[in-house]
């Protein structure tokens, strides 16, 4: 075999072999940006961990959150981009807990900016008018006073623009706005959509009937 | 060689073509499998699920 074949042989093998790794390469990376680019601008998944909004949402539901409903943040600085619509009273939203940014929850917004709250003996008053909320429970036939405890009653206080107040559904048994205040707008995650998973760690079962259940 | 004979342009290209077809059929299956776009391909998108779907606790 001439040389000048032999070099050119030797050569195109020498390119297969770092193209094999280059492309399984290039896949990996693929692979990163399209997770950063759906989790931080589309949809990313959330677990319950806690009670306080049950029984929408129970210890063990997994959960998918729109990302970009509420406009998408811009990474590093407290801009987002246009957004489709502010969230709405009734809406199920993840936020940064203001006490510790690197905490997430979800409640469902009570106030908007604008509105006064006031809760009287449990019952929630929204702008003068009684809040109907269908899916809030109350564990805890006791009411107590505003004077011990912020829970049963509190306000009346008005959401500061760029604000909204929130609340667990489980009124007893939820750690919110009645405690820790407002939550900003720059604060907001996203809004709660609907349940894809549902595990049940007492009874290790699933909980097929919650499923694919729309969040409201 | 003949000196009459004059090879196409392509013909170190083709030859070449046919030399990495003969090592590929030639190569353990676990190899040739690797080589495969597709397999590449449900890599990138079984690891793309599994990062969506990693979810994270929201209290």
């Amino acid at each position: 075999m001439k040389s000048d074949t032999r070099t050119a042989v030797l050569a195109a093998h020498d390119i297969r072999t770092k193209s094999k790794f280059r492309e399984y390469a290039e896949s990996i990376l693929w692979a990163v940006v399209l997770v950063l680019i759906i989790r931080g601008a589309v949809v990313q998944t959330f677990k319950i961990p806690s009670g306080s909004m049950e029984n929408t949402l129970l210890v063990g539901d997994f959960l998918l959150v729109n990302k970009f409903l509420y406009g998408i943040p811009i990474p590093f600085t407290d801009y987002r981009l246009p957004r489709l619509r502010s969230p709405g009273r009734g809406d199920v939203i993840v936020f940064k807990f203001p006490g510790d940014r690197s905490k997430d929850y979800i409640k469902r917004v009570i106030g908007v900016p604008g509105d006064t709250v006031e809760i009287r003996d449990k019952t929630v008053y929204v702008n003068g008018t009684p809040y109907l909320n269908p899916h809030e429970i109350h564990r805890d036939p006791r009411i107590l006073s505003g004077k011990s405890d912020l829970r049963d009653n509190y306000g009346p206080v008005t959401v500061p623009p760029d604000a909204y107040f929130v609340m667990g559904d489980n009124r007893d048994n939820s750690s919110d706005s009645r405690f820790w205040g407002f939550v900003r707008d720059t604060d907001l995650v996203g809004k709660a959509l609907l349940k894809y998973w549902s595990w049940d760690k007492e009874t290790w079962k699933v909980r097929w009937n919650r499923i694919g259940r729309v969040i409201d | 060689m003949n000196q009459e004979y004059n090879p196409s342009g392509d013909f170190v290209a083709r030859v070449m073509d046919a030399v990495q077809a003969y090592e590929r059929s030639k190569a353990p299956f676990r190899e040739r499998l690797g080589d495969h776009p597709f397999i590449r391909y449900i890599l990138v998108l079984s690891g793309a699920l599994f990062g969506v779907f990693q979810a994270v606790s929201a209290f």
